[in-house]
């Protein structure tokens, strides 16, 4: 993205290595750091590494962590309670919209017209999600694999896979299976 | 919620038997739901077919889709390969 260009990488390092020693999670620090340095962007300075702006960045990165780790705790319910209403299950953990039949789906494959779809699929992903899902799937990483490359957990992988699984078939059934009922 | 078992954990434990991390005592239970849940049975032919989809001539079908990837996720993509590579 062009605004990594604004900032010296300098910053941009010592806000990585502030936010990984907070969070302790490689993904979860590249995701605050990324967030605070689009919200400084969007300030419209140009930064050259000065120290004033710096303890500016690390205030607002210490937001950042903040938000970052109440919203953790609320998802590590994904693998442990489920209490909680999601995009995909309410409180109780049932189907907000229960996976429909898709039929035959393996004709799709064939099709050209599918391909945009699984592509556009993939692209509405949050970048880390399609990755996983594209090292796994298609490259045919394994986990430990992922987890090694990526410096992310066992959990936090297969969390993430999941996620993306869960996504992309809301995607695939909401713009192709739902539309062409074959 | 059908059984013992919700429609999430179920989710959750069908995505995690795709990558075997799944105890029998899950594997158990999920049996029990999917026998009695329409939806999640559903949910496993589909978890199957995207499977199938990542895995399906990688350079036939993945190689297209590859080519219009935003530039940043292909560069993620790109470096763990390399990542990887190294590690070996």
């Amino acid at each position: 993205m062009e605004f990594n260009q604004t900032f010296a990488p300098a910053t941009r390092d010592y806000l990585l290595f502030f936010a990984q020693r907070r969070l302790r999670d490689a993904e979860f620090a590249e995701e605050v750091v990324q967030e605070t340095l689009l919200a400084a962007w969007r300030f419209n300075h140009s930064f050259a590494g000065k120290s004033s702006e710096k303890t500016w960045l690390v205030g607002m990165l210490k937001h950042k962590i903040a938000d970052c780790l109440r919203r953790v705790s609320r998802e590590r319910g994904l693998f442990e309670s489920e209490h909680e209403t999601d995009e995909f299950f309410d409180r109780v953990g049932r189907w907000q919209a229960a996976p429909s039949d898709w039929n035959d789906p393996w004709q799709a494959l064939t099709q050209k017209e599918f391909q945009t779809i699984l592509q556009q699929a993939l692209q509405a992903l949050p970048l880390r999600q399609a990755q996983v899902f594209w090292l796994r799937e298609v490259e045919e990483f394994s986990t430990e694999e992922i987890c090694k490359t990526l410096g992310l957990s066992a959990t936090n992988t297969l969390v993430l896979l999941h996620r993306a699984r869960l996504r992309l078939r809301a995607y695939l059934e909401i713009h192709w299976f739902s539309v062409r009922p074959s | 919620m059908i059984g013992l078992m919700s429609c999430r954990a179920a989710a959750q434990n069908l995505s995690a038997a795709l990558e075997g991390e799944i105890g029998l005592l899950q594997r158990l239970g999920l049996r029990f739901h999917l026998r009695s849940c329409p939806n999640c049975s559903r949910l496993r032919g589909q978890l199957s077919f995207l499977r199938a989809v990542g895995g399906y001539s990688p350079r036939h079908l993945a190689q297209d889709v590859w080519q219009d990837l935003k530039p940043e996720l292909r560069e993620s993509i790109e470096q763990a390969l390399k990542r990887r590579d190294s590690l070996r």
